[in-house]
C-alpha cells in the first residue's frame, strides 16, 4: 500500500510566485485531495517580478482555462514580440532578440548560415530583415496568423508586458474560487518535527498554521529555505554584476512598441516595459561601479515619460539555491535565486518550479528521488539561463566604461565557453539551448568565422534569391499585419462583449 | 568566393566497410549531401553482423528523414514489421509479458495508464495496448493516431533480413551514385601537418581521396584504433557479456509480430521468427560458459518450439560466434574521422540494435557536417551528442540485467549488476513515483522506459497520489472500456504471417 498522500499545502508568501504556485495548484489538486492555504501579510510588500515575460505564460494561461481577452484587460498588457537590445555590442547598436527563429532550415543548414554565405558575397540585408517576429516588431505590428497557424518558413510565437502586480491579484481570485484559503498575518516563528520537517508557522496573532508540505515563496528572504532549511545561495555575482535595481514607472504618450527594451549604461542596462495604461522602467547597475544617486539620475533623465510614482530601489545578489526542494520545503520564485531580468525570466522560473512540483508530487512522508529529480531539473534550467545572460554581458565590445571592460575579460563557466566556441568557431547552436542564440551573438557582433562549408557546394545564384526571396515574403507579410495597438484593442473588446453577454 | 581555404566544403567521403551500417551510412550521407557535387565512396569489407535483425522503430526515423521508400522492402517478405517485444525472465511471473512500441497510451483524468494499473494492482499493461494485444494475438496492427476511439499512438519495430536490407540500403545509396570497392586496403596514407587522413590506396593499385573518413571496420577499427590509436573504455555490461552465439533454424514456421528475449541463468537468448526462418542468439560469458555448453542452451530455446515438435528428425544448426567487447570509443570523432557501428562501439543486444546508433550519428553528423578543416568544437559537440545516446542506450541495456537479476534475488549467490548514477536514480524514482522524465529526442523513447520500468518492477511501483481522491469504480469501468475497444479493434487488422 502506497504511503498517505499530503492533504496540507502551505504557501508562504502572496507575490507573483505565491499567486501563480497557489491557482496552479489549486486547478490540478481537487479540494478533496489537499487544502491549499497561502499565508501573507499586507505588510509586507511584493517586489512584483517579471512585468515582461516569456511566451510560456500562453501555457500557463491556457492550463489554468484563463481566457486571452480577460488576461489582458486584467492585467493590462500589451503583447510582446522580443527583447530589443540597444548600445550591448558597441554603443549606437541595436539589435532585436525575437521570439522564435529567423527562417527555416534548409536542406539540413540552418537559416543564419546562408545569411552568413549571403554576406560573404556582398549581400547587404540585416539579419533581422530575415525573422518575422523581428520585423513586425520593428514595425510595431502583431502578426495576427500566430494565434491561428504557424507559417511554414518561420517559426515565431508571442507573449505580454503585464502588470505583475495585477496578474497576482487576478490570480488570488482565481485561486480563491478554487478553494485555496487566504491567512493573513506575518509570521514569527517555525515550528519542526524531529527529522528537521517543518510541522508548522506561527504568526503573530499566534495562530498556527500545520502543514505537509510548504512552498517557500517569501522572495530574496528565503524564509523557509534559507532560515530554516539552510540551503546555501551559490554566489553569481562574479559573473552577473549588477546587483541593485532603480524602478520607477512613467506615462506612455505613444502608441506602445510590441517589445522590450534594454538599453546597456556605463554600469548596468535600463529596461522600458509598455503596458496599456503606463511604462514600467527600471536601471539595473552594478553598486560597486556606480553610486545610486549617479543610477537615478540616468534613470529619469531617460524616461520616456512623466513618471508617475516615487522610484523604488531594490538590492539584490545574482545566484541560486544549492537545493531549493529541501525535505519538506520548496522554494519557487526569488527564493530559489536570482537572476537579473534582462531575458525576461523570472515568471518562467516560477512556473517551471510549479510545474515540476506537480509533475514530481510527493506523498507524505520523504521520497528523495522526487526530491533529487526535482532539483537537477530545476539547477540545470537556472544554469542554462545563467549562461544565456552571461553572455549578452560578455559579448561586449565597450570601451566607455571599467563595467563593460570587466564584463568582457571575466571567466566565464565552462558549459559557456563551449557553447560560445561553437558558435563563434562553426555558427553551431545546441537545440537544448535558451534564446535564439544566432540573433543575440551576431546582433552582439560575434560573426562564425565559418558558415557551414556545405554552402559553398551550392551555386551562389540561388543562395542569393532564397534570401532575397525570403526577405520579401516577411516584408510583405508585415505590411498586412494590424498595428499591436490594434490586436490588444481588439482583445478589450471581445472582453467588453464578453461581459455584456453576462 | 569562399570562406577560409582551411574549412572548404568537403569533396570527398570515403566509408571503410559496408554491411547494413557502412551502406545505411552511405545512403544517408548522399541523402544528406544530394546535389553538392561530393564523392562517396565505399570500401566493403567483409562484416559480422547479425543475419537477422530486431530492429526498434527509429529506424523508420531513418527512412523518412532521407525519404526512402519502403515498398521495395516490404514486398519481399524478408521484412515485417515488429509490435513488441516478448520477455521472460525480467520479473518474478513465470508468463512472457509483450512490451509493444507504444508511444501514448490513454490516460485517467490526465493520469498515465501504468499509474492507474499500480493504483488498482494490476501487473499486466497488455490488454489496454493495441499493439501489445495484437502481438499477442498475431495480428498486424498498423500504426495510426487515435485508433478504437481511445487516445493511443504506437510505432512498429522492423523484423528484417540483414542480408535483404542491406541490399535495399546498398541500392538506394548506389542510385544516389555511391561507389563500392571490394579491394581491399593496401596503404592510408596521412597528410603529415596535420595527420589528416588523406588518400588510401586499395589492393590493386587504384586511389581514393578523402577528405572526411567513416570508419566502420569494426571493432578493431584501421583507423580508429589501429591508427589514431583513440581509448575504447569498456562498460559495465562488458563484465556480464563478451560472447555472441548465433543459429538459424530453417522449418516451417511462421512469423511472429514480435521478438523474443530470455533472461535465463546462463545469459540472454534472443528470438526472432521469420517465415520459415528462426534465428537465436545468445549473449554469454565464456568464461562461465563453454562454446559448446552455449550451443546445447541455444539448440533447446531453438527446438522447443511446439512448431517443432513433429519434426522428430533432429536438424543440424549452423553455429557463428563471436568475442564481444562492450564499450565505446573515447572519442567517436577524431581528425577527419567517424567511427560508427562496432568501431565506434557495442552496446550490445538485446533490444540496443547498432544499427539506430549509427543511423543516429549520421544524422547528428549531418547536423553538424564538418568542412574540411573538421573544426574542433564543432567536432566536441558531435561528441557529445553521440556520447549521450550510448550512454543512454548503455542505461538501456544495464536495466534489462539489473531485472533480470533483481528477479532472481531469492536464488543464492545472485549479484546486482553495477548500474550508473542516471540509471539508478530512473529506476529509484519510477519506484517512489512511477514518473519518467521527459527528453527532448531521448535514443530511448520514454514509453519504452516506462513499459519495461512497469513490467520489471518486482514491487508495485508508486503511484500518483491524485488517484487517492478519484473513484476506483470509474478506473475499473475505464480500463474495461479500453480493453474492449482494443478488443474489437482487433477484428479490423490482418492476421500476421
Amino acid at each position: 500500500m502506497q504511503q498517505d498522500h499530503i492533504r496540507n499545502i502551505v504557501i508562504v508568501g502572496g507575490g507573483t510566485a505565491g499567486w501563480m504556485a497557489a491557482a496552479a495548484c489549486a486547478n490540478r489538486l481537487p479540494t478533496k485531495f489537499c487544502q491549499i492555504r497561502l499565508v501573507e501579510s499586507d505588510a509586507i510588500s511584493t517586489v512584483g517580478v517579471g512585468e515582461s515575460t516569456l511566451p510560456h505564460i500562453r501555457q500557463f494561461n491556457e492550463t489554468l482555462g484563463i481566457d486571452e481577452s480577460t488576461f489582458i484587460k486584467k492585467t493590462r498588457a500589451t503583447v510582446k514580440l522580443g527583447i530589443r537590445f540597444n548600445d550591448w555590442g558597441k554603443l549606437g547598436q541595436s539589435y532585436i532578440h525575437p521570439f522564435g527563429e529567423h527562417g527555416e532550415i534548409t536542406r539540413g543548414i540552418e537559416f543564419h548560415h546562408y545569411w552568413l554565405k549571403g554576406r560573404a558575397l556582398g549581400q547587404l540585408d540585416s539579419f533581422e530583415q530575415h525573422s518575422i517576429a523581428a520585423s513586425a516588431a520593428q514595425a510595431a505590428k502583431f502578426p495576427v496568423s500566430i494565434a491561428a497557424k504557424k507559417t511554414t518558413f518561420s517559426d515565431y510565437n508571442y507573449s505580454y508586458h503585464i502588470d505583475a502586480t495585477a496578474y497576482a491579484a487576478f490570480l488570488r481570485e482565481y485561486a480563491e474560487n478554487k478553494g485555496v484559503t487566504r491567512i493573513e498575518g506575518k509570521i514569527t516563528q517555525v515550528q519542526k518535527h524531529n527529522n528537521g520537517y517543518i510541522k508548522s508557522v506561527q504568526l503573530e496573532n499566534g495562530q498556527v498554521v500545520e502543514g505537509d508540505i510548504f512552498i517557500d515563496c517569501s522572495g530574496f528572504r528565503g524564509l523557509l529555505i534559507d532560515k530554516e532549511m539552510a540551503s546555501p545561495l551559490i554566489d553569481w555575482s562574479h559573473w552577473l554584476l549588477t546587483d541593485s535595481a532603480i524602478a520607477v514607472p512613467c506615462e506612455r504618450n505613444t502608441p506602445f512598441k510590441p517589445y522590450t527594451q534594454a538599453t546597456a549604461r556605463p554600469a548596468g542596462w535600463q529596461w522600458q516595459i509598455p503596458l496599456q495604461h503606463r511604462i514600467g522602467n527600471g536601471h539595473a547597475f552594478c553598486s560597486q561601479y556606480m553610486d545610486q544617486q549617479h543610477a537615478l539620475d540616468i534613470l529619469m533623465g531617460s524616461l520616456p515619460g512623466k513618471a508617475t510614482a516615487e522610484a523604488k530601489l531594490i538590492r539584490y545578489k545574482a545566484g541560486r539555491r544549492q537545493a531549493s526542494w529541501v525535505k519538506n520545503c520548496v522554494a519557487i520564485g526569488l527564493s530559489t535565486g536570482f537572476l537579473e531580468p534582462l531575458e525576461s525570466t523570472s515568471i518562467y522560473l516560477i512556473q517551471l518550479g510549479i510545474n515540476k512540483f506537480l509533475e514530481l508530487l510527493p506523498n507524505r512522508l520523504p521520497q528523495q528521488a522526487n526530491i533529487d529529480e526535482y532539483n537537477h531539473a530545476v539547477n540545470h534550467s537556472y544554469d542554462t539561463i545563467r549562461d544565456f545572460i552571461i553572455l549578452h554581458f560578455h559579448l561586449n565590445q565597450r570601451d566607455d566604461s571599467e563595467f563593460w571592460s570587466y564584463c568582457r575579460n571575466m571567466a566565464i563557466p565552462d558549459s559557456l565557453s563551449h557553447l560560445i566556441s561553437m558558435f563563434s568557431e562553426s555558427g553551431r547552436t545546441d537545440i537544448g539551448q535558451f534564446g535564439v542564440w544566432p540573433a543575440v551573438c551576431m546582433g552582439q557582433n560575434l560573426m562564425p568565422q565559418h558558415y557551414d562549408a556545405r554552402l559553398d557546394n551550392f551555386d551562389q545564384q540561388q543562395i542569393l534569391h532564397y534570401l532575397a526571396q525570403n526577405r520579401q515574403t516577411i516584408q510583405q507579410m508585415v505590411e498586412q499585419f494590424p498595428t499591436a495597438e490594434q490586436f490588444v484593442a481588439e482583445k478589450l473588446g471581445q472582453y467588453d462583449m464578453i461581459k455584456g453577454r453576462e | 568566393m569562399s570562406q577560409d581555404i582551411t574549412n572548404a566544403a568537403i569533396k570527398n567521403i570515403v566509408i571503410i566497410g559496408g554491411g547494413l551500417i557502412g551502406w545505411s551510412a552511405a545512403l544517408g550521407l548522399a541523402r544528406g549531401l544530394q546535389g553538392q557535387d561530393v564523392s562517396i565512396s565505399l570500401i566493403d569489407l567483409a562484416q559480422s553482423e547479425a543475419s537477422v535483425l530486431s530492429i526498434s522503430p527509429q529506424v523508420f526515423d531513418y527512412h523518412r528523414i532521407f525519404s526512402l521508400q519502403e515498398k521495395p522492402l516490404f514486398q519481399s517478405g524478408a521484412a515485417k514489421l515488429c509490435l513488441a517485444r516478448r520477455y521472460q525472465g525480467i520479473n518474478l511471473s513465470t508468463s512472457p509479458v509483450y512490451l509493444a512500441y507504444d508511444t501514448a497510451l490513454p490516460e485517467f483524468h490526465s493520469i498515465e495508464l501504468h499509474q492507474v494499473l499500480s493504483w488498482l494492482g494490476e501487473t499486466n499493461y497488455s490488454p489496454y495496448s493495441i499493439p501489445a494485444a495484437a502481438a499477442l494475438a498475431h495480428k498486424l496492427a498498423l500504426p495510426a493516431k487515435g485508433q478504437a476511439g481511445i487516445q493511443t499512438n504506437f510505432s512498429a519495430g522492423l523484423n528484417v533480413h540483414n542480408q535483404v536490407y542491406k541490399d535495399y540500403m546498398q541500392g538506394a545509396a548506389k542510385q544516389l551514385g555511391v561507389v563500392g570497392y571490394g579491394q581491399s586496403i593496401a596503404e592510408i596514407k596521412l597528410d603529415e601537418s596535420n595527420q589528416f587522413v588523406k588518400h588510401i590506396r586499395l589492393s590493386d593499385g587504384q586511389g581514393l581521396d578523402a577528405d572526411l573518413v567513416i570508419d566502420n571496420s569494426g571493432s578493431n577499427s584501421v583507423v580508429m584504433r589501429q591508427l589514431y590509436a583513440v581509448e575504447y573504455h569498456s562498460s559495465p555490461t562488458a563484465q556480464i557479456i563478451n560472447s555472441r552465439l548465433q543459429a538459424q533454424r530453417f522449418a516451417s514456421c511462421t512469423a511472429s509480430p514480435y521478438s523474443q528475449y530470455i533472461a535465463c541463468e546462463q545469459g540472454w537468448i534472443e528470438l526472432i521468427k521469420m517465415t520459415n526462418c528462426m534465428t537465436g542468439i545468445l549473449h554469454y560469458n565464456q568464461q562461465t560458459l563453454s562454446l559448446d555448453q552455449a550451443q546445447d542452451v541455444l539448440r533447446q530455446y531453438l527446438t522447443q518450439d511446439a512448431l517443432h515438435q513433429h519434426h522428430h528428425q533432429e536438424e543440424e544448426l549452423h553455429f557463428t560466434s563471436l568475442a564481444t567487447a562492450p564499450g565505446s570509443l573515447s572519442e567517436f570523432f577524431h581528425k577527419n574521422c567517424v567511427a560508427i557501428g562496432d568501431a565506434a562501439g557495442y552496446v550490445g543486444s538485446p533490444s540496443i540494435e547498432n544499427i539506430v546508433l549509427a543511423q543516429r550519428a549520421i544524422t547528428k553528423l549531418l547536423d553538424l557536417f564538418p568542412g574540411k578543416g573538421c573544426l574542433p568544437a564543432n567536432q566536441s559537440e558531435y561528441n557529445r551528442r553521440v556520447r549521450l545516446d550510448y550512454e543512454q542506450a548503455e542505461d538501456f541495456l544495464q536495466l534489462h540485467y539489473y531485472l533480470a537479476q533483481t528477479a532472481r534475488t531469492d536464488e543464492p549467490g545472485t549479484q546486482l549488476p553495477a548500474i550508473s548514477a542516471t540509471l539508478a536514480q530512473r529506476i529509484a524514482l519510477f519506484a517512489s513515483s512511477g514518473f519518467v522524465a521527459y527528453e527532448l529526442n531521448p535514443m530511448i523513447n520514454r514509453q519504452s522506459w516506462i513499459n519495461l520500468l512497469f513490467a520489471g518492477s518486482s514491487k508495485a511501483p508508486a503511484y500518483d497520489p491524485l488517484l487517492h481522491v478519484l473513484d476506483k469504480d470509474k478506473a475499473k469501468g475505464f480500463l474495461q472500456h479500453i480493453a474492449q475497444q482494443v478488443e474489437q479493434h482487433l477484428n479490423k487488422f490482418n492476421p500476421y504471417y
